[in-house]
Order: structure tokens, then C-alpha cells, then sequence
């Protein structure tokens, strides 16, 4: 093509294609040679090791009988190599080749007539013909160099075009004789290879609770959260009701084991503590549990849980799931220019959680330990380590995230099994049964335990959501991350508040996310369902400081609303 | 109570030939079909230990020296010791009865904090570059060393133990939660290679090799 012919085309659809140069790649990569072909001006393979045939463009013809008919010569050859063909069909296949036209003489244009115009030799790359010269002018005067210097043909077409055209412009430009012409070398891989096959394959990497076996025995329907998954439902019923239901009358158990856990031990133990949570952590009684959060620096929480000492500069503490991978990192950077003598062990896989949740949790859980598990031998907040048949170590907290007489039980990981089928034995008379993630989710929800994350983001700081109790105002001298930021923002009332609603007319809940406005965005529904306990839909929502006043009516805004916030009914509401 | 057992976090599709109990754990010695390598042996049972301490240099664990160099590894006596960091080293049980856990308070007993594989077998540096791309047969490095780095995507400690040939081989130890999908991942990349899931005896014969 040389740009001075215009033709016009009747069609739906043009397809191109721009490959004038015989595509001689494959042949080169197994030991082709190519020379340059004065006649096609083009690089023709010879040579061509034992068993390879070429045919059509790569031997540059451009009739199509005759490129057919080479390309039944090279079939002949391949068959006969694998000796399924006879020298006389080859002879025959030869023969008809003499009658055909040869190779048709090419143009020696090798660049683009645009006069004064740019002229390109390798579109990958942007280089121009200019590029080209001023590479040679600086001393890289072979194609080799050249491409190296200038880039043309390290692109995604690698030689297509430049291949060809970069040693014949280059010859032409110096003047050179034609006998000196080389091609670029090619090399594999000839086609550009996805990075997903050098990455390998994706395998699925998530991690799973030591009673995931059981649990999915069991009818859990799993869901990814965060590296873990977990039995979110125990039944195809998503509002959990009667899991729900069970917990609330009955006993429960919940694998808890995604939680974070870890021991710090060492002379300055405490004192990292004291640096990360708000609490004050050197009032801890061993045998106590003691609930607690972290903030970040501008005192926003960011963490919750429950430190447990367990002898001199040695504790156990408890992260929230999503935490628990950047807990230790978080403690090693707070405390990184004190010369601090603490050492931290992640402990999360190590130990599983099992939660035994509602009113007849005691009554199990005796039939099972040598401990009094009564109110008075085991009460609220209180921590105990005891075996199981005097094999099964546990560390045992009464704790209450569901709203329900509950024991967490922290077992080594390999034992779980051991100790959850023991637990089902002894709930069978009971009618003991699993509660998954989104049952939790609600019974905490009907509590207003918040969910770190869920209740909270990044604006909300410890007062804002209600945990302010957890902060030791009076601790001093430890730096405490984020304290400084809290002093200042405590008072401010038009920061965003978590606020407790229920629905007006019975109402149904809004869906999580949902907007709270007036003439404005004022707030969100943080999670809102529909409550079995309590016969009403209720939910948590972080708004605007003055509408935090209880019995403040909210209005939500929903999709179909179209723009109305108050035309669904019972979009109204109460905070509590 | 007899029904008490610990379970591996660790489980194979292959049928055991020979058990041995260890301690609460149920331990295959050799399962059917293991081939000729390489094979890829579950050790969740042995005892893994976190150590530590601001002074690392003056702790001798069960007697022996920790090394000074950062992923360094020595293995002695049945005991693999890995340097980690200025502070930190890991301690594996690999050989021999079970071990009594030291009561200084430096010690930490970590083995249920992660499952603990050993992929051994002239193959096993093929299999392992399809997983990482952390050269675990570097010829800079003395045997046995540490890598701290992705394995399949996960946070892993990878020790070489042996690349020469037929005593090519590393041992795994990653978070327990990721055992199912990692020996999924594993198996897979070794499929090719003829990778066999195999018992302990296995194991044991091969470290005695070193």
C-alpha cells in the first residue's frame, strides 16, 4: 500500500489485515535461517532443518494457487517424512508447482512516502523513521543496537513490522550493500503469554475454623467474611429464626474461632497494652475479664475485645475477626521507639472458640466440666482455665455478646472436635442446636453490642458509639494511641451518634446502608432487621449529633422511595 | 475419656495402611500407594515452639545453639531451630518421643497455631516454584535455611532442609486455617510431578538420610 488509492467498500464490517511481511517466526525459532530475497524484498527462511516445510507467504508467493499448492507440497513432504506418502505423489505435487506463477516481485519501499510528514517503522513503540536515524547518527548503526536504543519492536507486535523494515531502512539509509541485510533475531515466546500463566493458578485460599467439618455436616451454609469462611445459616430461612429463637428460650453454640487471640508476655507487657487500649489494663484482677478497645490516633475505634491476665507480664487478649491479621504489627508500631521488653505470639488458629449462648447454657456446660459453673462459682466476667476429663485444656470466660447467659470456651484448635461433639451430647436432651453468624448478628444487634465496622467507620470515635465507659480518663503517662484525639472531641455534639431505633407502625427494617435524612442526609442505618424477641423491627444508626435526643422520629430513605422519604409507611421512627 | 482424640487440621483422600497413636493424636505411619516420590507428609502432630527473647543469644533451647545469622537454620538432635529475627526464633520437633515444653516463659507452644507439612523428593523444588516465587534451592545459602514469605498466597515458614537430588525437600508451616485450601494447592501443583500424599516413616527415613 502506498496511501495514494482510495476505494470504497459496501459493507457491514471491514476486517484488515495489515500483515504484508511473511509471518517467518516459528521457522526462525527452530534454526531457519533467513536471507533477504532481492526479487520479494523480503526475508525468505533456506535452510530449513530436517522435517520442516514452509509454504504460501513464507516463501513469498502471493497467487493463491500457487500458495495453495505449496501448501499441499509442504503437507506431502510432513506425510512423507512420517513415511505415509510416496515419491511419486511428490514428484506429481512439484510438477504442478513448475506450472504455477513464482514469487511476485515486492516494492522496495520500506517506509511510508510522507514527505516531511512523520514516518513511522514500529507503531508499538512510537518510533519514527527519525528515531531511527538519530540512532544511527549517535553510533548504533546495526538493526541489533538500534532496536535496543530506540525501542522499535520491543512492543507487543515485537518484529512484525520493524522486523522487516528497521534492517532494510537501516541498510538503505547507510547506503550499505544488500548482502549485509540481516534480520533482527526473533526470539520465543512468539505470542504474548498472559500474566495469569507466569502468576500460576489461583488457587483458593481461605481459611477454615477447626469445626468446619462439622458444621457443614450439620447443614451450615457458608459464606466468605473477611480471610475466613464461616456457617452463616444453619437453614435456607436467612432471617435465622429459628436459631434465633433457640438461643433466646434454649442453648446455642456458635463457632467463635475466627476471633483474634493473642498472648503478650515480657517485663513491658503492660505497658504495651496500656499504650494501644483505653482502658486502664493495670487494674485487671487475674480470674477477671476485661472488655476493652483500641482507638487509632484520631481516637476513632478501631478494635475490640478482652484482655485476660493470666500471671506476671503475661496476658491473653482477644481482637475483634477483621483485626486479627494486623494486631501485632499495630502493637510493634505504637510501642516502636520505646526499648520495650514484650514478646507477642499470634494465637488465632491455635486456639478454637466455642460460644454456648442461652438460657439453659449452664445446664449443659456442667455435664461436661468438674467446675462449679453455678452463678456464684463461675460469674459474670469472670475468667477460669480447667480441663476437660482431665485432657481437654480450657480457658473459660462468662461473657454475654448475645444478650444471653454465655460461655466462651478457648480450646486448643486440634481438640475442638473432641469437645463440640461432647457438647452436643450433652445439650442432646436440651435439643441443643448451631447458631451461624447472621443469628449472632441479630441477637447482639437486639442488645446494641456493636459490631466494629458495622456500627462504626471512619469518622466515629469511641464516645460517638457509645463506648466511652471503656476509656480510663485518668490514665496517664502512657501515651495511650488516640486519647488525645477523644479528649478534644468528647464534647463536640454535632459529631455522628449511634442511636438505637425502632420501627413505627410495625414498620418493616429498613435495609442496612439506608439513609436517614430531613431536608438532608443526616445519617445511616448501620444494621436494622426484624426482631423475634421483640415482635418489632429495631436497629442501630450512627446520625447527626441532634438527632441523637431519645424519641427523636428519623426518616429513612430507601430506593423506592423515588425521592420521598416519607412515602413508605412506618418509615418514621423512635430512638430509644 | 477415650474418645477424646486431636484432629489434624491436615487430611488426605488416601487410605492409611499403618497408625500409631502419639500422645491424644492418631498418627499414619504409611498410607497405600505412596509412589516413588515426591511425597508430601502431615506433621501437625509434632511440636512446634515460638521463642522469644530480647537476649535470643544467650538462649540455648534443648541444648543447642540458635544461629546467629537471620534465617539461619540448624537442625540437631531432632530439633530444628530457625532464626527469625533479632528477637524471634521457631523450634520444630521433627524426631524422636514427644518433647517436654521448657517453662521458661520465653517458650510459646505454637503447634496449634499451624499445619506443618514437609514436601520432599527429587521433584520437590519443581512443585515449589509453582507456588512461590522464593527460591528455595538457592545455592547461596548453607542448608538448612528459613524463608518468612508467600507460599500459594499465604504467610508460610518454608525451611530447606535438603537440595541435593533425592534429598531435595522443605518443610511448610503456615496459619491452621489455610491447611485445607494449601494442601488442595499442594497436591495440585504436584500432580504433575507425582506427588503422593505419605506417612510419617516416610518422613523419618528421609531426615535420617540428611
Amino acid at each position: 500500500m502506498d496511501a495514494t488509492v482510495s476505494k470504497t467498500y459496501d459493507c457491514d464490517v471491514l476486517v484488515a489485515s495489515a500483515g504484508f511481511t511473511p509471518l517467518t517466526g516459528p521457522l526462525v525459532v527452530n534454526q531457519a535461517k533467513l536471507i533477504y530475497d532481492n526479487h520479494t524484498n523480503f526475508f525468505l527462511p533456506t535452510d530449513l532443518p530436517k522435517k520442516m516445510h514452509a509454504a504460501g507467504r513464507l516463501l513469498g508467493f502471493e497467487n493463491a494457487g500457487t500458495i495453495e499448492a505449496s501448501g499441499h507440497l509442504a503437507g506431502l513432504q510432513a506425510a512423507f517424512d512420517c513415511e505415509n506418502c510416496s515419491i511419486a505423489d511428490l514428484g506429481e505435487a512439484r510438477k504442478a508447482m513448475e506450472s504455477l506463477p513464482g514469487p511476485a516481485r515486492g516494492t522496495k519501499l520500506v517506509t511510508a512516502p510522507v514527505k516531511g510528514r512523520k514516518a513511522f517503522i514500529c507503531f508499538d513503540e512510537d518510533v519514527s523513521i527519525k528515531n531511527i536515524k538519530q540512532s544511527i547518527d549517535k553510533g548504533f548503526d546495526v538493526p541489533e543496537l538500534i532496536k535496543r536504543f530506540s525501542g522499535a519492536g520491543l512492543g507487543p507486535g515485537q518484529g512484525g513490522i520493524p522486523g522487516h523494515n528497521l534492517p532494510l531502512f537501516t541498510a538503505k539509509y547507510q547506503a550499505l550493500p544488500d548482502v549485509r541485510i540481516k534480520p533482527t533475531t526473533v526470539r520465543a515466546p512468539l505470542v504474548p503469554t498472559f500474566i495469569a500463566t507466569y502468576a500460576g493458578t489461583n488457587h483458593t485460599m481461605f481459611k477454615r475454623t477447626p469445626m468446619d467439618e462439622m458444621q457443614r455436616k450439620d447443614g451450615g451454609i457458608f459464606r466468605n467474611i473477611g480471610v475466613w469462611q464461616r456457617a452463616r445459616y444453619f437453614s435456607t430461612d436467612f432471617t435465622s429464626k429459628k436459631e434465633i429463637e433457640n438461643v433466646r428460650n434454649n442453648v446455642g453454640m456458635l463457632d467463635g474461632s475466627t476471633l483474634g487471640k493473642f498472648r503478650i508476655h515480657g517485663p513491658d507487657a503492660l505497658n504495651a497494652l496500656q499504650r494501644v487500649y483505653v482502658s486502664d489494663l493495670s487494674k485487671i484482677k487475674e480470674g477477671r475479664v476485661k472488655y476493652t478497645a483500641m482507638c487509632n490516633d484520631d481516637g476513632c475505634v478501631i478494635d475490640d475485645g478482652v484482655v485476660i491476665k493470666r500471671g506476671e507480664n503475661d496476658y491473653y487478649f482477644s481482637t475483634s475477626t477483621g483485626r486479627a491479621g494486623q494486631t501485632i504489627e499495630w502493637i510493634r508500631y505504637h510501642t516502636r521507639y520505646e526499648n520495650w521488653d514484650f514478646a507477642l505470639i499470634n494465637l488465632t488458629d491455635a486456639m478454637g472458640v466455642i460460644n454456648l449462648s442461652g438460657p439453659n447454657a449452664r445446664k449443659v456446660l456442667e455435664k461436661v466440666v468438674d467446675i462449679d459453673v453455678s452463678n456464684e462459682g463461675f460469674g459474670f466476667s469472670e475468667y477460669k482455665e480447667f480441663t476437660i476429663s482431665d485432657t481437654i485444656p480450657v480457658r473459660a470466660m462468662r461473657l454475654g455478646f448475645v444478650g444471653e447467659l454465655s460461655y466462651e470456651l478457648h480450646v486448643p484448635a486440634s481438640y475442638m472436635k473432641s469437645l463440640w461433639l461432647m457438647l452436643k451430647e450433652a445439650g442432646r436432651e436440651f435439643n441443643i442446636k448451631n447458631f451461624g453468624v447472621e443469628a449472632q448478628n441479630v441477637l447482639r444487634m437486639e442488645k446494641c453490642h456493636v459490631i466494629l465496622g458495622q456500627e462504626s467507620e471512619q469518622r466515629t470515635n469511641l464516645v460517638d458509639i457509645g463506648l466511652g465507659f471503656l476509656w480510663a480518663r485518668k490514665k496517664t503517662g502512657y501515651k495511650t494511641v488516640g486519647v488525645a484525639a477523644l479528649a478534644q472531641a468528647a464534647k463536640d455534639n454535632t459529631r455522628l451518634k449511634l442511636v438505637g431505633f425502632k420501627m413505627e407502625n410495625n414498620g418493616r427494617a429498613p435495609r442496612d446502608g439506608s439513609l436517614i435524612v430531613d431536608d438532608r442526609v443526616r445519617g445511616y442505618v448501620c444494621t436494622a432487621r426484624n426482631s423475634f424477641s421483640l415482635n418489632e423491627a429495631v436497629g442501630m444508626a450512627l446520625v447527626e449529633g441532634d438527632m441523637s435526643e431519645i424519641g427523636t422520629r428519623l426518616a429513612f430513605f430507601e430506593d423506592e422511595c423515588k425521592g420521598r422519604a416519607d412515602l413508605r409507611n412506618g418509615c418514621a421512627n423512635t430512638v430509644l | 475419656m477415650k474418645d477424646i482424640k486431636r484432629t489434624s487440621a491436615v487430611a488426605f483422600k488416601a487410605t492409611p495402611l499403618k497408625n500409631q497413636t502419639y500422645g491424644d493424636w492418631d498418627v499414619v505411619l504409611e498410607y497405600h500407594g505412596e509412589g516413588d516420590g515426591p511425597w508430601l507428609v502431615d506433621l501437625s502432630h509434632r511440636t512446634r515452639l515460638d521463642l522469644q527473647s530480647a537476649d535470643l543469644g544467650a538462649k540455648k533451647p534443648f541444648g543447642i545453639t540458635i544461629p546467629e545469622l537471620y534465617c539461619q537454620s540448624v537442625l540437631e538432635k531432632g530439633m530444628l531451630i530457625n532464626r527469625m529475627n533479632r528477637i524471634q526464633a521457631s523450634i520444630y520437633h521433627l524426631d524422636g518421643e514427644a518433647i517436654d515444653i521448657p517453662e521458661e516463659k520465653e517458650y510459646t507452644d505454637v503447634t496449634e497455631a499451624t499445619m506443618f507439612v514437609a514436601i520432599f523428593g527429587s521433584k520437590v523444588f519443581s512443585i515449589c516454584e509453582k507456588l512461590s516465587a522464593l527460591d528455595f534451592a538457592g545455592e547461596d545459602k548453607q542448608t538448612p535455611f528459613l524463608f518468612q514469605g508467600p507460599f500459594s498466597h499465604v504467610p508460610c515458614q518454608i525451611v530447606t532442609l535438603g537440595r541435593e537430588a533425592e534429598k531435595s525437600g522443605v518443610l511448610l508451616t503456615c496459619s491452621r486455617g489455610y491447611a485445607k485450601h494449601m494442601i488442595d494447592g499442594i497436591l495440585h501443583a504436584g500432580e504433575e510431578f507425582g506427588l503422593k500424599p505419605a506417612g510419617e516413616k516416610r518422613f523419618t527415613d528421609w531426615i535420617n538420610r540428611l
